[in-house]
């Protein structure tokens, strides 16, 4: 398979995310914690829709189910939701300036954290929803970083 | 009616949710699990590289004044577990001589093996953490876990050369515990705090104060009983409600014990002779 410098940097940038994701977090951090695979995947989205479509993003939630160790499923219906969502939203996300654009990534990681705590509730699991501004900020602060990394960033 | 877009996110959607209803009731993607715990075990590996950096340098770069004060302290503490040690070891015996009295079955004695965390979840959502001991090493789903100061969990998935283990502060966990002065029993549920269990349904008339001790009570066959599982923070008893709400500050260092203990239960241990 010969694979494009471009499928390269972001096969590099879920591997980074993932090990990012899987680095232990301790006392209060963990409700810190941005969720590193999304914010990849819905920055490669907002920047490149014509390239990276709902099945990317549902296949890469497969893969977050095997990370996160959740219900196999569960990722991948919240990665379907939040990518169709940017999808549905790109012809005016696309041309979005840096500050929406945060609002964008800050807006589906509360989503995505919400669709995560109501799935884990239904299963059983009882879980507060306070972490969900924190982690969703922090998500958003990856932005500029995640875009420099995969190359897309618009602002120079 | 519906754009190409939409019919895929619900055709995807569909998916995802049929797949978590196969996960919830059956094992058909266990290979998937397994699959996925084999290859995240060298990222794990990668992730625990900056823990284990800090763990080297901790060790190799102290001062000779800071190793001269540690091995001073950890001397003094010896000597003091060595002397409740003396102690323990005289009530053991007594309690044995108690239950010979009483015709009792044999005393339980339980084995231990040490173990390293590897890892830990990702998420807050999800109280777990991955160890390096897995079905080669003889452990099996729902053996108990401890560090130093307590209960930690139980075993939830066992692979060849690693485990899972579901922390008891994990929203979904329960355990029986009874309080350590009287025998009062509860049960602690996890509240995915690491600093958290709630007493669930205890009676306002229950005898549970502030700094009680509680411990496995051994109901239910899962945790043996007697190990630590935390001491009461907190009781409320709010108007109008017909139970206390009691806090508990779990004993075990769920969030920062990095070496831990997998409990082979004299039953286990009794069930692997027979076989």
């Amino acid at each position: 398979m010969d694979l494009s410098p471009r499928s390269m940097v972001v096969f590099y940038a879920l591997f980074i995310a993932t090990i990012l994701q899987l680095v232990p977090a301790y006392d209060g951090w963990i409700d810190w914690k941005p969720n590193f695979i999304l914010t990849v995947v819905i920055v490669l989205i907002v920047n490149k829709p014509q390239h990276f479509g709902v099945t990317f993003a549902a296949l890469v939630g497969l893969f977050a189910d095997g990370v996160f160790g959740t219900t196999v499923g569960q990722f991948m219906l919240i990665f379907t939701l939040c990518g169709g969502i940017v999808l549905l939203l790109s012809r005016w996300t696309h041309y979005f300036a840096f500050f929406y654009r945060f609002l964008v990534i800050f807006c589906i990681s509360l989503f995505a954290a919400f669709a995560q705590t109501v799935l884990g509730n239904l299963q059983g699991s009882l879980i507060a929803l306070d972490y969900l501004p924190g982690m969703a900020l922090m998500s958003a602060l990856l932005l500029p970083l995640a875009e420099k990394f995969i190359g897309v960033s618009r602002e120079s | 009616m519906y754009s190409p877009l939409l019919r895929r996110i619900l055709i995807l959607a569909l998916l995802a949710t049929a797949l978590m209803i196969v996960d919830r009731s059956t094992s058909w993607l266990q290979p998937f699990r397994m699959g996925a715990a084999y290859l995240l075990r060298p990222l794990n590996w990668i992730s625990g590289v900056p823990r284990n950096i800090q763990q080297w340098s901790d060790l190799n770069l102290a001062n000779k004044d800071q190793l001269a004060d540690d091995n001073k302290r950890l001397s003094q503490e010896r000597l003091i577990y060595r002397g409740r040690l003396q102690r323990m070891s005289e009530l053991a015996a007594e309690n044995l001589r108690l239950l010979q009295l009483l015709n009792a079955s044999e005393l339980l004695v339980d084995s231990v093996l040490v173990t390293q965390v590897i890892g830990v979840s990702p998420t807050p959502q999800r109280h777990t953490l991955t160890i390096d001991r897995g079905s080669e090493d003889g452990a099996y789903v729902g053996q108990p876990l401890l560090d130093s100061e307590g209960l930690m969990g139980q075993l939830v998935t066992v692979f060849t050369s690693h485990s899972v283990a579901l922390l008891i502060t994990d929203s979904s966990h329960a355990l029986p515990v009874k309080v350590l002065r009287n025998g009062v029993r509860s049960i602690a549920e996890g509240s995915a705090d690491f600093n958290l269990l709630n007493l669930r349904f205890v009676s306002p008339t229950a005898d549970i104060k502030l700094g009680d001790q509680l411990l496995s009570s051994g109901l239910g066959g899962r945790f043996p009983a007697g190990y630590p599982v935390g001491r009461v923070s907190s009781i409320e008893q709010k108007p109008g409600s017909v139970f206390m709400d009691i806090e508990v500050d779990p004993s075990a260092l769920l969030d920062r014990s990095t070496h831990l203990l997998l409990v082979f239960t004299s039953d286990t241990n009794n069930r692997t002779r027979s076989n």
